[in-house]
């Protein structure tokens, strides 16, 4: 009972002492609080469209005739695209694609009109690029729409001429459609599929960024015994007190970041909501111990910072968000596993996105656990480390 | 004369101001940790990452209602494309469990009725089921349903119209009157890496140099008692000028070897695209690596410590590449962020690599990236002076 009581003092005394420290310095309060609530204004702000809307692509008309400028008309009426470049020539409007001016352009060639009433099959090229790759595909998307209503167009009135029911137009011009549903982000959101996972991700980088730092700046100011004596001499009330605060403020951060996004900006939930409080809170307790373990690793400040900055900004492409892991070389698919955003981006693909149940990602929350256990691996070798101060400063 | 050993004092002091910048990066490991060792391996790691460039033969579930010769053929269509390939399903209770084991990253339905509502003459529809987990993959999945669904539609017009008792050619003139054609201009090849990592490779120079500058001078008013620079160089303001070019010399030193390995070896060596020559990368990078060594001294006022410059600024790598426009369309930027992002070297760094190397562009379309670059260095080595002067008072 003493023993006990005295642990909860000892932690305390940390966690005060600790307190005081962040407050003088403005760093702490940046790294945990500020770069978090900028980049969520960030990201918030700059997609808050969903889906890039009225990306600016070009018309390249030789025709000029009465289904060029419908066509063109059409496109104007588009949501997805911005049709007000007109060019004089396929170079022009190249020129202007290279200038990032547009990402698309669509070129009716000479005698279009003529062509088609004769059924000579005239061909409408459409250029769009992959290397913006997001408003490349959108614009590849609107042309795709437009040239199949030029067609259809073409072809509704000849149908109409020819007296077929207006009822059997459609499934004529048409006789198969795709019904595209994309579970769990109907809109197909860019915003959505991407602040889901790119702010849990900078807060995992936050975290252990911070946690070497604070652990790691202590080691080279050599202020670690009066540490260890304050938590007397224990090293893991040392590590509990010290940590706590950054604990509860992250954790804070990362609750509120669920509760925002998927109770107030409405984010798409298929799975229990508590899923992702989960998922947040057991990404904050693996990213504090990689942060540890980095420091506890390399008991350097500025050698654990490169080591741990290096890494952890790797992290959001190993997560497989931007390109799958499963397609990578198998080395990377193994150095995916070292990265517990790997582990929160699957749990919340299967049971956050497909309600998939503790079933399926039972093995992906194990996975996340074996972070906990990482600083224990290197717990001694810390402790020596702040005992003796046997590691370089500079 | 006297205006001859004015120059020959300038230099002579820049050289020696060089010279000992020289020997605090190669002499700190930490500072050759990230200059040198990321600058050489960082690329490689992040190019190895997107090797595989395209997503082909992603798995996607099928369930066939429908079950005839007709809707198999449709289905092997599918399976055909680069980018799918298909594996059947019981039913959809199956289908969903797969997709949470992620076997299968979609699911595509051909209804009970497809065959029948074909022969017909009704309109049928083919669900797809995607989720948008990895945009890459959503991305190709709806892309390749998509054509075969539309070449089927135009087969079927076609089939109907002969029937009708139309020549080939009359047929194909009513299905299809005008014939479309998707061209992709520039990443033809619809690669990811050729997308994604030339702006990267761009940004992690931008970030090493930044990290990298922010150490020594974090370093330097870490070891100075008063937080200064330094007590001997630059003592009198109007000598700081020299200070900032004696310093940036030994960066721009080191950097036009590494950048040139970055930005020249790596595309080549990993097949990335590589239109721009040498010496056009060389233009761009010139004022690029000016306006990041300024902007990265003007920022020194804020860093006191070795520590707190990778602390404050490496989750900005993250933001950097939003505002290069690489992702996001710059034409969607709401205008206080596309102002933002021109306060940084990288945004016009990207953009002007981006489109000389990737898009084959000549240097005279990169003209305004080109000048915002030359105006920044002037700006920020303006803003340097005034940086190192407010320090050292």
């Amino acid at each position: 009972m003493r023993k006990s009581s005295n642990m909860l003092n000892c932690i305390l005394n940390v966690f005060v002492r600790e307190g005081n420290i962040m407050l003088n310095r403005p760093i702490y309060l940046y790294g945990t609080i500020l770069v978090l609530a900028f980049c969520a204004i960030f990201f918030v702000s700059l997609m808050y469209q969903g889906l890039p809307q009225r990306v600016p692509v070009g018309v390249v008309d030789m025709d000029d005739s009465y289904l060029s400028r419908t066509a063109i008309k059409n496109m104007e009426a588009m949501q997805g695209i911005d049709v007000s470049r007109r060019f004089g020539s396929y170079h022009d409007a190249r020129l202007a694609m290279q200038r990032g001016e547009i990402y698309g352009f669509i070129e009716f060639p000479e005698d279009l009109y003529v062509n088609v009433v004769n059924g000579l099959r005239p061909t409408v090229p459409v250029y769009y690029t992959e290397a913006y790759m997001v408003p490349g595909t959108l614009a590849y998307r609107n042309f795709m729409q437009i040239a199949n209503v030029l067609n259809g167009g073409v072809r509704r009135t000849t149908m109409r001429a020819k007296g077929v029911p207006e009822a059997d137009i459609m499934p004529q011009l048409q006789p198969i459609t795709i019904d595209t549903h994309s579970i769990c982000n109907p809109w197909s959101s860019y915003a959505i599929y991407l602040i889901s996972i790119i702010w849990p991700g900078i807060l995992s980088l936050c975290i252990i960024v911070m946690t070497v730092f604070t652990i790691g700046y202590e080691l080279k100011q050599k202020t670690t015994p009066e540490l260890l004596e304050k938590a007397g001499g224990s090293i893991i009330n040392a590590l509990i007190g010290k940590l706590l605060p950054y604990f509860i403020i992250y954790l804070l951060m990362g609750l509120s970041f669920v509760v925002l996004a998927y109770r107030i900006f409405g984010f798409p939930l298929l799975g229990p909501a508590w899923v992702m409080a989960l998922n947040i809170t057991m990404l904050v307790l693996a990213s504090h111990a990689v942060g540890l373990f980095f420091i506890g690793l390399f008991p350097v400040l500025r050698d654990a910072l490169s080591a741990a900055s290096l890494y952890s900004i790797l992290a959001l492409s190993m997560c497989g968000m931007t390109y799958p892991v499963e397609m990578m070389i198998a080395p990377m698919q193994g150095f995916a596993q070292l990265f517990p955003l790997r582990q929160y981006y699957l749990i919340y693909v299967k049971w956050a996105m497909l309600d998939s149940g503790i079933g399926d990602v039972w093995i992906n929350m194990l996975g996340m656990c074996v972070f906990f256990f990482l600083p224990f691996l290197i717990l001694g070798r810390l402790k020596d480390a702040m005992v003796k101060l046997n590691y370089p400063t500079k | 004369m006297k205006f001859f050993s004015h120059i020959k004092e300038v230099l002579a002091e820049l050289i020696s101001i060089t010279r000992r910048e020289m020997k605090t990066i190669f002499t700190d490991s930490g500072v050759l940790l990230i200059l040198i060792i990321a600058g050489f391996g960082y690329p490689l790691l992040y190019s190895t990452v997107y090797l595989n460039e395209s997503v082909d033969e992603i798995p996607v579930g099928i369930i066939d209602e429908c079950g005839t010769s007709y809707s198999r053929s449709f289905a092997s269509k599918i399976n055909a494309t680069r980018e799918v390939t298909l594996e059947s399903c019981v039913n959809m209770e199956d289908a969903i469990n797969r997709m949470k084991r992620r076997e299968i990253h979609g699911i595509i339905v051909i209804p009970k009725e497809f065959s029948k509502d074909i022969q017909t003459g009704k309109q049928t529809t083919v669900s797809l089921y995607v989720n948008m987990a990895t945009f890459f993959i959503y991305k190709n999945i709806a892309l390749a349903c998509n054509m075969v669904m539309l070449a089927e539609d135009k087969n079927i017009s076609l089939a109907r119209l002969q029937a009708d008792g139309l020549t080939e050619q009359e047929a194909l003139a009513s299905a299809e009157p005008l014939r479309n054609q998707m061209n992709i201009l520039f990443n033809e090849g619809n690669g990811f890496a050729s997308f994604f990592v030339p702006g990267v490779l761009v940004l992690i120079i931008h970030q090493l140099l930044f990290l990298g500058i922010g150490m020594v001078s974090g370093t330097r008013r870490e070891e100075n008692a008063n937080h200064k620079l330094s007590d001997d160089v630059a003592p009198h303001e109007k000598k700081v000028h020299r200070f900032i070019l004696g310093q940036a010399v030994a960066y721009m030193l080191i950097y036009s070897i590494v950048s040139a390995y970055i930005l020249i070896l790596v595309p080549r060596m990993f097949g990335l695209p590589h239109y721009a020559s040498a010496w056009d990368i060389y233009r761009l990078t010139f004022p690029f690596l000016l306006a990041v060594i300024f902007f990265s001294q003007t920022w020194a006022i804020f860093i006191r410590n070795r520590e707190t410059g990778m602390v404050m600024f490496l989750f900005f790598s993250v933001i950097l590449l939003f505002l290069s426009g690489l992702t996001w369309p710059v034409s969607s930027f709401p205008a206080f962020w596309k102002y933002f992002s021109y306060i940084f070297p990288g945004t016009f760094g990207v953009q002007g690599y981006v489109k000389i190397n990737c898009m084959g562009a000549d240097f005279s379309v990169i003209r305004t990236e080109f000048i915002a670059l030359w105006i920044q260095a002037i700006i920020y080595f303006v803003t340097a002076c005034f940086s190192y002067r407010y320090i050292n008072k």
